[in-house]
């Protein structure tokens, strides 16, 4: 199909380029989005500022200024939930959402018989995790064989578990673990003079390898902790130290609950804050909620807002994420910070369709360094821009609606108009060029009425001249009449004075070309007369079988060499109301055409039929083709489509023909029969 | 003898046609005077009317001045025949002259023979309706139609209809041999006219109005498709 590119469609494509004022829309709210960002950027410091210093003055003053945390560390994460010691460690057990590390336990102090080049068979790792209360303590060991304490036997090498914990005023804690079996354990605390027993929590023999799971209170090792785990192997005892010293305990961070309590005072919308030591662990943390879940974060975003629709969300990605910043990662893994390389400075991140700044400080605290960073998203700052661009969007959207509606309407109007023009000026014109009706001229001063005046004024021009066109015929005739009736009357005259016979023959052939010019004159005028006669035309209901039989019967007489044939279904009702004596006239001129070149050998044939809402008329004879490139032109006066034949030929015939079948609206049409020769006409008289 | 002293006044612009038909006239014997334009003929007709006046329609830069002459002879005279002789063929100046109380309208392109055959009918039927009625007049009887051929006279139901010479011809070809068919052909010869097709049909509905203003229910000339007609008894 061909794409119609019209008025409309032009005008429509040029009201699109509107469309480019949501883009302006767009890009200025994505620069007030950035500008909103950057002010939010300044005030987040300026608060950042202030928190240090107050987080500073906190921390000195507290007992967590006694954090050593020159000589290595163990991290306990903090648990918020009690934890059940039962020594199991498969999927499901409290440990697996601790996700700190595993720690090593080394071995050290080789008793003398094992040799250096044996390495320990055994491994031996363990994590940490604190509530308010306890610290928890997990070892795993690789595979070993168990030897148990038995009390009959005490001075025979036994597995044994050491602990030596400092709380914050610096008290040391011994603890003892001798275990008699897999399952529940008891610890002697042997720093006291007399020693005290605690339920420890399980030690679990199982698949070649133990796991051990006990718990200490929290504030006999809240300032650290070390481990001396002795095992036997082959005969030999191993120790797993912490420190090849006999200090060998590590100071214990941990994330503290009151920390994080006060980092909560600085809670936002959007905003995480993150407490490092010096060594890059998290001792306090406050996570915005809604960013700690990725898959959610999207939703979450908007949740406080009306549910932006998918048109929305790809507009905000589109406006709002910068491509160039580094995509956000969480910047936290196993309790310590991941890239101690971001401190220090601000970083913008991208996380779509969000953006993030990280901002840090660093604050001493008793010479050691202390980290407060902070991460915001731009949460605020797009819902301010994305409220401002939905207002500005649907402001946009609809302006540019009723502009585009406008223009459409304008431009249907005009096109309507420019169509109702063509349609007036194709009615008022027929296919012969004839005025039907001058179309009124539209009265609007624009350019579209001017064109239709002119259009009107051509229209009428062309009337004023087809008409004389009309009439040229008829006054050629009248102008030529009176000059020949002289010449007529005037030989006429000499016919009756007595004229030698010489003189008799030059007269009798003037007399005959006089005849000639008469008749000639007399059919130019037949078609014009035949037009005035049409208003005196009398319509009658006739059997048009009868009438046709009637007529054959006749046109048998008058051309006695001729044959004729009528064909039509006898039982069929043919009854339709025509103008006989046009009619008639019709089918004369037709016949009297057919008689000029058909054979006399072959029948010049009638068939009547039926065609839906009009009765049919075929008249076929086997005379020559007529030249087949301009059939159509056959029905114009002045026309002859066939070489002459002996009697004077004016083309006028059918041209009268097609004057009465279109009174009559009916369709007349010639072609061609297939062959050598033969030709058909055929009329569509309208029954109704 | 009689001839001679009948006058027939041509009324007509154009000279030479004017001198050929008054040859032709005078050949046979009538008085003829020519009048170039509608006063000289008026100045005249003043004076003395003649027995035919023979009238073109355009007369010099009078366009229908000769339907102005005819409407002030008829004014002069009802009897007086009078013809118009024109180039004008339109059936609206035909039905203009007819109204006008003209006795026939022949166009130019007529035969001399023709003219001379309708001016020799014209003053029969002027004489015949001079003579008082005698039995002996040829008088056609055709049921509701009476003819009568001397006169040129038709009444349908007793009553007067009045033909034009041509629709006199046309009626008395058809009614005299009821139920023939006549052809176009017959019909002209018989009005001494050369008509096309469409002016015989033109007669023939014109001559039907003319009978049914006397009788809404006339219905004696019938139409034979493509023939002619016939004239039907009922």
């Amino acid at each position: 199909m061909r794409f119609h590119f019209n008025l409309k469609t032009q005008l429509l494509f040029v009201a699109s380029l509107m469309l480019l004022l949501p883009w302006a829309g767009c890009q200025s709210v994505s620069i007030l989005e950035t500008s909103l960002r950057q002010s939010h950027s300044q005030l987040l410091d300026v608060q950042m500022t202030a928190a240090t210093q107050q987080l500073q003055r906190q921390l000195n003053q507290s007992q967590h200024a006694n954090f050593n945390t020159n000589q290595g560390n163990y991290y306990a994460a903090l648990t918020d939930s009690k934890m059940l010691l039962d020594g199991f460690d498969g999927e499901e057990s409290d440990w697996d959402n601790i996700t700190t590390p595993w720690f090593q336990l080394n071995t050290y102090d080789y008793v003398a018989e094992l040799s250096a080049e044996t390495k320990p068979t055994t491994t031996v790792k363990f994590k940490l995790a604190a509530n308010d209360k306890l610290l928890y303590i997990f070892i795993q060991t690789s595979a070993l064989t168990p030897h148990y304490y038995n009390p009959t036997q005490p001075r025979r090498p036994t597995d044994q578990l050491n602990i030596r914990s400092i709380n914050k005023t610096g008290l040391v804690s011994h603890w003892q673990i001798n275990p008699q079996g897999s399952g529940r354990v008891e610890m002697d605390n042997t720093s006291q003079t007399m020693t005290t027993s605690r339920d420890a929590g399980s030690w679990i023999w199982r698949d070649g390898h133990y796991t051990i799971e006990i718990a200490l209170p929290i504030d006999l090792a809240s300032n650290a902790i070390g481990f001396d785990l002795i095992l036997n192997d082959q005969q030999i005892n191993q120790h797993f130290k912490s420190k090849p010293t006999m200090t060998y305990e590590r100071s214990l961070v941990r994330e503290e609950l009151d920390l994080n309590q006060q980092l909560a005072n600085y809670q936002q919308p959007g905003l995480s804050l993150y407490l490092l030591n010096s060594q890059y662990w998290l001792v306090g943390q406050l996570h915005a909620d809604q960013m700690t879940n990725d898959s959610d974060s999207e939703s979450d975003i908007n949740s406080d807002q009306v549910d932006p629709s998918w048109f929305s969300n790809a507009i905000y990605n589109k406006l709002f994420t910068s491509d160039s910043l580094p995509y956000w990662r969480e910047p936290t893994s196993l309790g310590r910070w991941v890239s101690p390389q971001q401190l220090g400075q601000t970083t913008w991140y991208q996380d779509s369709p969000i953006n993030k700044q990280l901002h840090s400080k660093t604050m001493l605290v008793n010479g050691q360094a202390f980290y407060f960073i902070a991460v915001q998203d731009s949460r605020q700052s797009l819902l301010s821009a994305s409220e401002a661009l939905n207002q500005l969007l649907i402001l946009l959207f609809t302006i540019i609606a009723i502009i585009v509606l406008a223009l459409f309407a304008f431009a249907s109007l005009l096109s309507w108009r420019i169509v109702k023009m063509k349609q007036n000026y194709r009615d008022a014109i027929d296919s012969d060029g004839k005025i039907m009706a001058v179309p009124e001229a539209s009265k609007l001063p624009d350019e579209l009425g001017d064109l239709s005046r002119v259009m009107q004024q051509l229209t009428v021009n062309q009337g004023k001249y087809t008409d004389y066109l009309a009439s040229l015929a008829d006054k050629l005739s009248h102008e030529l009449k009176t000059p020949v009736a002289v010449i007529r009357t005037s030989l006429e005259n000499l016919e009756l004075s007595n004229l030698d016979p010489e003189a008799t023959k030059y007269l009798t052939r003037a007399m005959q070309g006089t005849n000639r010019l008469s008749q000639t004159l007399n059919a130019l005028s037949e078609a014009n007369k035949l037009e005035q006669s049409f208003e005196y035309a009398q319509w009658q209901v006739v059997p048009f079988d009868d009438m046709l039989e009637e007529l054959t019967d006749a046109y048998r007489q008058i051309y006695s060499r001729h044959q004729f044939q009528l064909e039509y279904d006898q039982q069929d009702d043919y009854t339709i109301n025509l103008a006989p004596e046009l009619i008639v006239q019709l089918l004369d001129k037709l016949i009297s055409n057919a008689v000029d070149y058909a054979p006399v050998e072959a029948p010049i044939c009638f068939k009547l039929s039926h065609q839906s809402q009009y009765l049919r008329l075929k008249i076929e004879n086997q005379g020559p083709h007529f030249s087949s490139d301009n059939i159509p032109q056959l029905f114009d006066s002045m026309v002859s489509n066939r070489k002459q034949s002996d009697t004077p030929h004016l083309g006028l015939g059918l041209h009268i023909v097609k004057l009465i079948s279109d009174f009559h609206h009916a369709k007349i049409s010639a072609e061609n029969l297939p062959g050598e020769k033969g030709v058909i006409f055929e009329l569509l008289l309208p029954i109704e | 003898m009689i001839k001679q002293q009948l006058h027939i006044a041509l009324v007509e612009d154009e000279v030479n046609i004017a001198e050929n038909y008054r040859d032709a006239l005078q050949r046979i014997g009538y008085r003829v005077s020519i009048f170039h334009n509608r006063l000289d003929a008026l100045t005249a007709f003043a004076l003395v009317l003649p027995d035919m006046a023979i009238i073109d329609v355009g007369l010099q830069d009078e366009y229908e001045g000769g339907f102005e002459l005819c409407r002030t002879l008829r004014q002069l005279s009802e009897t007086l025949p009078i013809i118009f002789l024109t180039a004008r063929n339109s059936e609206l100046d035909e039905i203009s002259a007819l109204r006008l109380g003209a006795d026939d309208y022949l166009t130019k392109d007529v035969s001399i023979h023709q003219v001379l055959a309708r001016v020799a009918a014209l003053f029969r039927r002027i004489q015949a309706l001079k003579k008082p009625l005698s039995s002996d007049e040829q008088v056609l009887n055709r049921g509701s139609l009476r003819i009568n051929v001397e006169r040129i006279e038709t009444y349908w139901q007793d009553q007067t209809v009045m033909l034009t010479l041509t629709e006199f011809w046309i009626v008395h070809t058809l009614a005299k041999y009821p139920g023939q068919v006549k052809n176009r052909d017959q019909l002209m010869d018989a009005a001494h006219v050369v008509l096309d097709n469409n002016t015989i049909t033109t007669h023939i509905k014109r001559i039907r109005k003319k009978f049914s203003y006397i009788d809404a229910e006339f219905n004696a000339i019938k139409t034979a498709y493509g023939m002619g007609y016939r004239w039907v008894i009922e």
